[in-house]
């Protein structure tokens, strides 16, 4: 349900794993990889990850989530390795009774998974530079 | 007493290494940690000084005491998603 893995993301997989007769809804968000930053043109980008400390971290905000809303199911995947702009890097998913709480904590998880999980991003530009990022710098 | 650390992205790479392990023989804070790495290696003193602990798997604060055997990653800012 929480893996960091080297190859394409699939939101079936994703949607089959949260999937649950109990079920009203279910809430997915993708993050793709964008073609610019500030103005740069980006060629592809690079993730990596402290995998076992990733999945770890994935499934302790999940259960953050299940303690703040009634959810059936919470799945993540994160990619890591060389992305091409345009492709996932992340899929969230997440299964409830009703769409309010899985559209919720859905939101909440990119936010988590942003600010907590050990997992990096460098960016190559088409003019050859590079630059690893950061999701929030510090003030 | 001994660690193992592990090193990740921007410090990996300032280092040119995933790791190490690391002899100390008095009592060694987070803080105290990331100030004999920086004397170590002062050209990667600022990325060093940038990072948050997690031993053993779990973030922890600066001021607690790093534990006898434990890993240690040092935490660049994360920029997953």
């Amino acid at each position: 349900m929480f893996r960091i893995l080297h190859q394409d993301l699939s939101a079936k997989d994703l949607t089959d794993l949260v999937a649950s007769t109990k079920a009203g809804a279910i809430s997915l968000f993708i993050g793709v990889t964008r073609d610019h930053q500030q103005g740069r043109e980006v060629e592809y980008l690079e993730y990596e990850a402290f995998v076992p400390m990733a999945e770890k971290m994935l499934e302790q905000i999940a259960q953050e989530a299940k303690n703040k809303w009634k959810l059936e199911k919470v799945a993540i995947h994160h990619r890591i390795g060389p992305v091409a702009v345009g492709k996932e890097s992340v899929i969230i998913a997440v299964s409830s009774a009703h769409r309010k709480e899985a559209i919720e904590a859905c939101h909440f998880l990119i936010d988590r998974l942003k600010e907590k999980v050990p997992i990096w991003k460098k960016e190559y530009f088409s003019n050859g530079e590079a630059q690893w990022l950061v999701n929030f710098p510090r003030q | 007493m001994k660690t193992q650390l592990l090193y990740f992205a921007a410090l990996k790479e300032a280092l040119g290494k995933s790791g190490e392990s690391l002899d100390y023989s008095s009592p060694l804070t987070g803080q105290g940690l990331l100030e004999l790495l920086s004397l170590r290696y002062p050209q990667a003193a600022e990325t060093i000084q940038a990072c948050t602990l997690a031993q053993n798997m779990e973030y922890t604060p600066l001021g607690e005491e790093i534990r006898p055997n434990a890993e240690v990653a040092l935490i660049p800012p994360v920029s997953g998603g």
